[in-house]
């Protein structure tokens, strides 16, 4: 079981909601994940389409909500957005993002260790979107983050992991959970974090964007558990040298 | 009167509450966040609050995102 501050978590594949074609396929998808904990977005009400509301095809009870602060561009944004994300959810988990550069959309690593100082303090259950950077990780776990979510490469990009060495050394110093978030786009890429011991993986794009959103959701969840007891069975190392795996003794008959 | 509503004007009775506006504009309170000039206001205080000439309200919830 996952646990991240007092919750715990039978699914390590986590679910976003952005990006899918109907309210329809994200519901489907999502129950074909089964994942428990999804993230959303914080945005202005449409006025002119008043009953687009997710909350209305999400049941709270089935799943644990984790707001993001998408958007965000410095620390004050993301805990304006924090505070709504609050006050709408009631919750206070909180997947904090900022993301100050739009073409890359990668997170800015000082405003985030500042945002998450002060939103700890504050009561939140915060779980930053960070570069995969080790020693921001611990700087992170200092000042009190629940876990951390490295990524494997930008926000949306299905390149898988990139950054595969440092994520490798946050997991190895880590005391709390570790998430690979952002650029997973195919289950082998999850199972490879899970492989690695990454304790959870968020997945959107890729399962929104796929041909089939239900039966990818399908994918990775099988992906995310197989990486996972594979990652609890013990890899077998790795070795520059071919050994043979069937027995070398026993030929002499052949020469 | 007017008040200013995700940036545009918007004319609501006078005394009308927050919870009234929500109701008008076919919004359901329970999903719904509100900033008055920046400020978060509580659930619990949407029937309570009576809308002023000229207040900038900040009508926001949980979209998809990842």
């Amino acid at each position: 079981m996952l646990k991240i501050a007092d919750k715990t978590f039978r699914s390590r594949l986590f679910g976003g909601t952005g990006k899918f074609a109907s309210s329809q396929v994200m519901k489907e998808a999502l129950a074909a994940s089964g994942a428990e904990m999804i993230t959303v977005a914080l945005r202005r009400v449409d006025l002119n389409n008043p009953e687009d509301d997710i909350m209305a095809n999400l049941d709270r009870h089935t799943y644990w909500f984790l707001p993001n602060t998408s958007g965000a561009r410095d620390a004050e944004e993301a805990i304006r957005l924090a505070n709504l994300a609050r006050a709408v959810g009631r919750t206070n988990w909180l997947k904090l993002e900022v993301t100050p550069d739009p073409r890359t959309l990668l997170p800015d690593p000082v405003e985030t260790l500042k945002a998450t100082e002060l939103l700890v303090k504050d009561g939140f259950v915060v779980l930053p979107y960070i570069n995969a950077d080790p020693i921001l990780a611990l700087r992170l776990q200092d000042v009190g983050a629940a876990a951390v979510m490295p990524l494997g490469s930008p926000i949306g990009t299905n390149q898988g992991i990139l950054t595969r060495f440092q994520v490798e050394i946050i997991i190895e110093q880590a005391r709390v959970p570790v998430v690979v978030d952002a650029g997973l786009g195919a289950p082998s890429h999850a199972a490879a974090a899970m492989e690695m011991g990454a304790d959870a993986v968020l997945v959107n794009t890729a399962i929104a964007v796929a041909g089939d959103p239900v039966r990818m959701a399908r994918a990775f969840a099988q992906a995310v558990e197989a990486g996972r007891t594979a990652y609890e069975s013990g890899l077998g190392m790795q070795d520059r040298q071919a050994a043979a795996s069937s027995p070398e003794v026993g030929l002499d008959f052949l020469r | 009167m007017v008040i200013i509503c995700n940036g545009k004007e918007q004319k609501v009775p006078e005394g009308c509450t927050l919870h009234q506006l929500l109701l008008q504009l076919q919004l359901d309170p329970d999903t719904v966040v509100v900033e008055c000039d920046k400020q978060v206001v509580k659930r619990n205080d949407y029937e309570g609050t009576v809308l002023a000439e000229g207040q900038n309200l900040e009508l926001i919830r949980f979209v998809g995102g990842g």
